[in-house]
C-alpha cells in the first residue's frame, strides 16, 4: 500500500498523481483480473480507463467524499468494466460473481457517457482559443481553482480583472460556437 | 452570497447545502441564468473529457516504457494468435459450407438483442422492495417486461423521467410489441440524455426486427460515424446486412 494522495491533491488534475496511483496498484489489479477471462491486453486496457474513469469523477466533483481507500474505489470501477467487457463479449457472468454485493458506489458512475453534440463543439473550439484563455478557463472550470487562487498563480493585478477576463474568453468562445 | 460567488463556488466544490439550496433557486427563477450555467457545464465536461483523451495516452506510454513486454510472453501471444486465427478460419467455413446464406435481419435482431440492464434502482435481493420504482425494475431484471412496462408507463407519466421511456421501449421489445417499442424510442429521443445513443441502438435493432433494412442502416451508421454506444457490433451488422 502506498500513501496515497488526497482527493484535494487530485482534485488539481495533476498527471503524476494518477501515474502514481497507475503504478501503484498495476500488479495488484493485473492478479486480480485474471480470474475472468481477458487477455493480460484486455486488463491493461480496462486498467488504465479505470484510472481515467477515477479521474473523471474527481474532476466532475461525482467522487467528493471517499468513503473508502482509493485503491478499493479503483478496483469497484475496474470491476465494473470487467463486468461490462464480459457482458458485451456475450460471456455469461453475473454480478454477484464479480463480487459487487455490498459495494456502496453508485454503479451509474462508472457509465461511460458520450458527450453531447453541444460538448463536442466546446471541446473543439475551445482549443481555438489563445494560450491565457485556455489556462484561465481550465484552471476555473476544470482544476476547481477560485479566481483568487487563479490572480495569485497566473499574476492578474486584482480579481477583477480575472473575472473581466474570463467574460471576454467566454464571449470568445460563445462567438466561436456560432454557426 | 451574490450568484457569481455561488458558481464559484459550485466549480470549486465548495459549496454547502445551503449554498445549494440557493443556487437552484436562482436558477429554477432565472432562464437566462440557467442557460449560462447550463454552457458552464458544458465547458466543464467538455475539458474533463479533454483531461480524459490526454491521461489516457499518458498511461499507455508509461506502461510501453515501464512495463515493455518480453520476448517470451510476447512468442507466446504469437502463437495463441496464430492458433485463433486458424480456428477462426476453420469455423467460418464450416459456417460458409453449412449455414447457407446472409441471415435474415430478423435473425440478427434475435442474435444481437438482449434488454439494457438495470443500472437505475440497484436490486437488493432478499430485502424488502420498496416504493414502485424499485418494484419495477425488479421485474425488469426477473424478466417480467409485461408489469415492468406498464408500471414504467405509470412512472413515467407520473414523474417526467425519460429514462423510464428507455427502459419501456426495452421491454416492449423483449415482449415483441416491436412497433410500440419504436414509437416510444423516437419519443425518448427527443432530448438527448445519458441514454439517447443507446436508444439509437436500440431503436436500429427494432427496425431490423420489422425487416426495416434502410432505416436500421442509417441509424447504424450514424452509431458507427459517431463511434457511440455498440459502434463495433454496428459495423458487424452493417457487414453483415451488405
Amino acid at each position: 500500500m502506498i500513501e496515497e494522495p488526497t482527493l484535494e491533491q487530485l482534485r488539481t488534475g495533476d498527471a503524476a498523481a494518477y501515474a502514481k496511483i497507475y503504478e501503484a496498484y498495476r500488479s495488484s489489479f493485473i492478479g486480480f483480473a485474471r480470474k475472468y477471462e481477458l487477455s493480460e491486453d484486455q486488463i491493461l486496457e480496462v486498467y488504465q480507463d479505470s484510472v481515467v474513469k477515477l479521474y473523471e469523477n474527481v474532476m466532475s466533483g461525482k467522487l467528493s467524499t471517499l468513503t473508502s481507500t482509493l485503491k478499493t474505489y479503483l478496483f469497484s470501477i475496474g470491476k465494473f468494466k470487467i463486468y461490462e467487457h464480459l457482458r458485451y463479449s456475450q460471456k455469461r457472468i453475473t454480478r454477484d460473481e464479480l463480487d459487487f454485493k455490498g459495494e456502496a458506489f453508485e454503479q451509474p458512475d462508472f457509465e461511460e457517457t458520450p458527450l453531447s453534440e453541444r460538448q463536442v463543439s466546446l471541446r473543439k473550439h475551445f482549443e481555438t482559443l489563445g494560450t491565457r484563455c485556455k489556462m484561465l478557463l481550465t484552471c476555473f472550470y476544470l482544476k476547481g481553482m477560485s479566481l483568487k487562487d487563479i490572480q495569485e498563480a497566473e499574476q492578474y493585478e486584482n480579481i477583477n480583472t480575472v473575472k473581466a477576463a474570463k467574460s471576454r474568453c467566454m464571449k470568445q468562445l460563445k462567438e466561436k460556437m456560432i454557426p | 452570497m451574490n450568484r457569481e460567488e455561488l458558481v464559484e463556488r459550485y466549480f470549486t466544490g465548495r459549496l454547502s447545502e445551503d449554498e445549494a439550496r440557493q443556487l437552484n433557486d436562482a436558477l429554477q427563477k432565472d432562464a437566462a441564468f440557467a442557460e449560462e450555467f447550463e454552457l458552464e457545464k458544458d465547458l466543464q465536461a467538455a475539458l474533463i473529457d479533454k483531461g480524459k483523451t490526454d491521461l489516457k495516452s499518458k498511461l499507455v506510454s508509461l506502461e510501453a516504457e515501464k512495463f515493455p513486454k518480453d520476448q517470451k510472453s510476447s512468442n507466446l501471444k504469437w502463437w495463441r494468435y496464430a492458433a485463433a486465427a486458424i480456428l477462426i478460419i476453420g469455423l467460418s467455413l464450416f459456417g460458409a459450407l453449412f449455414m447457407g446464406d446472409q441471415s435474415t435481419p430478423e435473425e440478427l435482431y434475435a442474435e444481437n438483442f438482449e434488454p439494457y440492464r438495470n443500472i437505475i434502482a440497484p436490486v437488493v435481493r432478499g430485502e424488502n422492495i420498496e416504493g414502485l420504482l424499485e418494484k419495477s425494475f425488479a421485474l425488469y431484471e426477473r424478466g417480467n417486461y409485461n408489469q415492468a412496462e406498464q408500471d414504467f408507463k405509470t412512472l413515467y407519466e407520473a414523474t417526467g423521467d425519460r429514462y423510464l421511456l428507455f427502459y419501456r421501449g426495452n421491454a416492449l421489445l423483449a415482449l415483441g410489441h416491436t412497433e410500440e417499442a419504436i414509437t416510444i424510442f423516437k419519443s425518448h429521443q427527443e432530448t438527448q440524455d445519458n441514454f439517447y445513443y443507446k436508444s439509437r441502438w436500440y431503436l436500429a435493432l427494432a427496425y431490423l426486427k420489422m425487416d426495416k433494412k434502410s432505416e436500421a442502416v442509417s441509424i447504424l451508421e450514424e452509431i458507427v460515424t459517431n463511434n457511440s454506444y455498440n459502434a463495433d457490433k454496428a459495423e458487424d451488422l452493417l457487414k453483415e446486412l451488405e
